[in-house]
């Protein structure tokens, strides 16, 4: 069952499409990371989910329940945290977390203990003199103690410095299974910082999801492959399907991107094209497939 | 409940020095008056403390409370928590109802007890003020609500205030425009009215945009909702089902008889003044004629004022055509001798001699026609009518109190209170207080908070008794205090400068406090007491025209 369902989902602003006609599932008990560069549209999308926002065409649902007819009700089971969201500032962080406390049947409060030991928050401080991270950390907190079965993290990292953006992504990977929600959603343009808690990724770009596939199945079927010949080497013309970004440096050196390298035999197959020339494949992390796909999309479809 | 309740007490706990103000200033602004705290040497504190302050604050604690949970935006931090927009809309209105509805409703109850008001003008009083209060914050509360800052909602007033004036100023706008205007016939009903719907008007936008959160649409429906709201309370205004105290009207009195309408030269009289052009709904400058009279044969000792003129010409066959009335403040008043004479007489004192009234009175004319009507009925004769409805006055007892500082009397929504009475330089000086529980709700009566100045003529008499002894007294200049709604309060200073043995001789000014210390002050009321009509019929009557003005420029008719 998924957590999260788009069918032809799309937000327009005037001319913008910021989200264009986007079908999309996310299975329960997944991590999803939502990538792409800034205004991608995935703060609009996650609004979208959310009816934050209402949609221009098509439907979405989360948990079992349309987007646009979410009731209160419905909050008791999804968590959201928002760079820029509001907060109530004013409040030191234990009257935000007492204040949060009766609205959710579940909040657990030893959970919430332990969470703000392990985020070193100070109970006693005004939200309004946290530092940027460590408001993010309130408002993480605030979402995870009554253990939501889905949480949204929009943006998380935005502005962290690397020791609280360390700290955040630990927060979340130390949390046990019980503790955890069971579906995450985490939007970020900084692909390395959710490479290593996502399980399932999805591109998006223009508005346009370009990829959406399980993390490691999109690294294994990227490489860059290197060809070096003794005698000049050039590119088959046409290119083969999934090769992109082909470049050739030099008379005897071609470089390209496979996009649908195959782990059993696909140096082989590869190296057939370029009979006596060395081919060196190498695997590629996710900030560089990224930028292949973005680099690629310009006036293009999804991959 | 208990969602409301948490929302309510963060609200409080956020909004708490802003919410004390909010009461302070609801007790302030109308107690600060009765109780006498403002000092008389600062005027334009007291103003800003007492008028422009409870304002601002009612904006800003209304526009707070609405933003600390915004519905606009997507960015609020309660929409993506188990709090419905129902739920929060109802935290914000029942705050707004504590801070602001609920000092507003006790201030009113304790003035109608301390005033001793009858219940009929205590429940239209705290309805008025409850009622107004609460359309206030209701109306800040929509401005907060399509706004994301305080400085929007200050922006978003401001531009709404500059496009009602802009209106104002390009388009002759009709009367629904102007609800402080108080000089029309159903002015408590338009008001009620104009409140009761512009309140509705308010909280369904401010329903609609917590619901749906689509400012445009709100900001649309508000932009067709406001203007027909105010249109319809203004051209139906509601029937207001207050109770009204017993008609105060007695039978016709005997004298109305023997009261004549007599015209009295010059009968003619022109002047230039400005006439509302009823095609443009502008002043414009006019040539008009007024046609003078006089009343007569007035028994002494009793007053007959004017309630109204209505005059019309009618030639041949064709339809009467309407002549406009003068305004009542140019219409003779009764002179200082009658009132002496009348208020004698309700004592059971001998009226002293008096010398005749030095100031002189206005003319009383019938009508007005300008230039333009004369002109297109030239040469033509008809009938004219004028009917005056006419009442007498009478003054009653309505206060007696030790002529000593500090004496009060209080009965029937109204309190005197003396503030000083000393003998000084020849004369005896008074300033009285006079607070009266007022409501636009209540039509009739002493309550009505209109000000024609003869429903509201006061009468002073010093009367000590054991000296056989009395003075009649002059009002030497009054003020307004308390520019409240539902209480009104005037300061009247008065001056005793002739005493009368109880036989009407005259005696010397006493020189000595003990005269004080034995006298009471007695107030008395002008009240009507009876209405009649006289009419005056003209045949074969001919306009005048301007051409036979005697002078160029004739003195305006006030002169």
């Amino acid at each position: 069952m998924n957590a999260i369902e788009c069918e032809n989902l799309g937000r327009s602003f005037g001319r913008l499409e910021a989200v264009d006609r986007l079908d999309l599932g996310v299975p329960a008990g997944s991590f999803f990371a939502l990538l792409g560069p800034n205004g991608a549209g995935k703060s609009t999308l996650l609004k979208l989910l959310l009816n934050l926002l209402r949609p221009s065409t098509g439907t979405s649902s989360v948990l079992g329940r349309k987007s646009t007819s979410l009731r209160a009700v419905d909050f008791q089971r999804i968590g959201y945290v928002a760079d820029g969201q509001d907060l109530p500032d004013w409040m030191t962080v234990s009257e935000f977390l007492g204040f949060c406390r009766p609205f959710y049947p579940t909040w657990d409060k030893d959970l919430a203990a332990r969470l703000t030991v392990q985020f070193d928050l100070p109970s006693d401080r005004p939200l309004s003199k946290l530092s940027r991270g460590m408001r993010m950390k309130a408002a993480l907190l605030s979402g995870l103690a009554y253990r939501p079965e889905l949480m949204v993290l929009d943006e998380p990292f935005g502005g962290l410095d690397p020791l609280v953006r360390d700290d955040f992504i630990q927060g979340l990977l130390e949390l046990p299974g019980d503790d955890r929600p069971r579906t995450f959603i985490v939007s970020s343009h900084d692909i390395d910082e959710v490479e290593r808690l996502a399980d399932d990724v999805g591109f998006l770009a223009g508005g346009r999801l370009l990829v959406h596939e399980p993390a490691d199945a999109l690294r294994g079927r990227f490489r860059l492959v290197e060809v070096v010949g003794g005698a000049p080497v050039s590119l088959p013309s046409p290119l083969p399907s999934g090769w992109l970004e082909a470049k050739q440096p030099s008379e005897n050196v071609v470089r390209f991107v496979c996009s649908s390298f195959e782990p059993s035999g696909g140096e082989v197959q590869i190296a057939s094209v370029f009979p006596g020339a060395q081919v060196s494949v190498q695997a590629m992390m996710l900030q560089e497939i990224f930028l292949v796909l973005a680099r690629m999309n310009r006036g293009k479809g999804a991959l | 409940m208990r969602t409301v309740l948490l929302i309510l007490k963060k609200d409080l706990r956020h909004l708490w020095v802003l919410a004390i103000l909010g009461v302070l200033f609801s007790f302030l602004s109308t107690l600060g008056w009765y109780w006498d705290l403002w000092p008389r040497s600062s005027g334009m504190l007291v103003f800003v403390v007492s008028q422009i302050a409870p304002v601002v604050v009612l904006f800003v604690l209304s526009v707070a409370i609405v933003q600390s949970d915004p519905p606009v935006g997507d960015r609020a931090f309660w929409r993506t928590r188990p709090i419905s927009p129902g739920l929060l809309l109802s935290a914000k209105l029942l705050l707004l109802f504590l801070v602001f509805a609920v000092p507003s409703l006790a201030v009113n109850a304790y003035l109608a007890v301390s005033l001793d008001t009858p219940l009929r003008v205590a429940l239209g009083m705290v309805i008025e003020s409850t009622g107004m209060i609460a359309v206030e914050s209701l109306v800040f509360a929509m401005i907060g609500s399509v706004t994301r800052s305080m400085m929007q909602a200050v922006a978003a007033t401001l531009a709404a205030f500059l496009v009602v004036v802009a209106a104002t100023v390009l388009v002759p706008l009709p009367l629904f425009f102007a609800p402080w205007r108080m000089d029309l016939p159903d002015h408590a009903a338009r008001m009620a009215s104009i409140g009761l719907f512009s309140g509705l008007a308010a909280i369904g936008l401010v329903v609609h945009q917590y619901a749906t959160r689509r400012l445009a649409r709100t900001l649309v429906l508000g932009a067709v909702l406001i203007p027909a709201v105010l249109a319809c309370a203004s051209h139906w205004p509601l029937s207001i089902p207050m109770p009204q105290a017993a008609s105060e009207l007695q039978a016709k009195p005997g004298t109305s008889d023997s009261v004549q309408v007599m015209l009295i030269p010059p009968v003619v009289t022109w002047s230039v003044g400005y006439m509302n052009d009823p095609a443009t709904g502008r002043s414009v400058r006019s040539h008009t004629m007024a046609l003078n009279a006089a009343l007569r044969s007035i028994p002494e000792g009793r007053i007959i004022q004017i309630e109204s003129i209505s005059s019309a010409m009618r030639f041949g066959d064709a339809q009467p055509l309407p002549l406009e009335q003068i305004g009542r403040e140019f219409w003779p008043y009764w002179s200082s001798v009658a009132q002496a004479t009348a208020v004698c007489r309700q004592l059971g004192l001998q009226p002293p001699a008096l010398p005749a009234d030095a100031v002189k009175q206005p003319r009383l004319r019938l009508f007005n026609v300008p230039d333009e009507t004369a002109v297109a009925h030239k040469g033509e004769k008809g009938t004219l009518t004028a009917t005056l409805k006419l009442y007498e006055l009478q003054f009653r007892d309505l206060a007696r109190m030790p002529a000593l500082s500090g004496s009060r009397w209080t009965h029937d929504g109204q309190m005197w209170r003396i503030r000083r009475m000393a003998i000084e330089q020849g004369k005896v000086v008074a300033t009285l207080q006079h607070l009266r529980a007022t409501s636009v709700l209540i039509t009739e009566g002493a309550a009505r908070p209109d000000s024609r100045p003869d429903q509201y003529r006061f009468a002073l008499a010093l009367i000590n008794r054991s000296r056989g002894e009395f003075a009649l007294g002059y009002h030497s200049w009054s003020s307004m205090d308390a520019p409240q709604w539902t209480i009104d309060i005037n300061t009247r200073n008065a001056e005793f400068t002739e005493f009368w043995k109880m036989g009407g001789s005259p005696i010397a000014v006493p020189t000595d406090g003990s005269w004080l210390e034995g006298a009471e002050l007695v107030i008395l009321a002008a009240e009507p007491v009876g209405y009649f009509d006289k009419q005056v019929v003209l045949r074969d009557f001919e306009i005048p025209q301007v051409a036979d003005r005697p002078e160029a420029d004739a003195p305006p008719y006030w002169q």
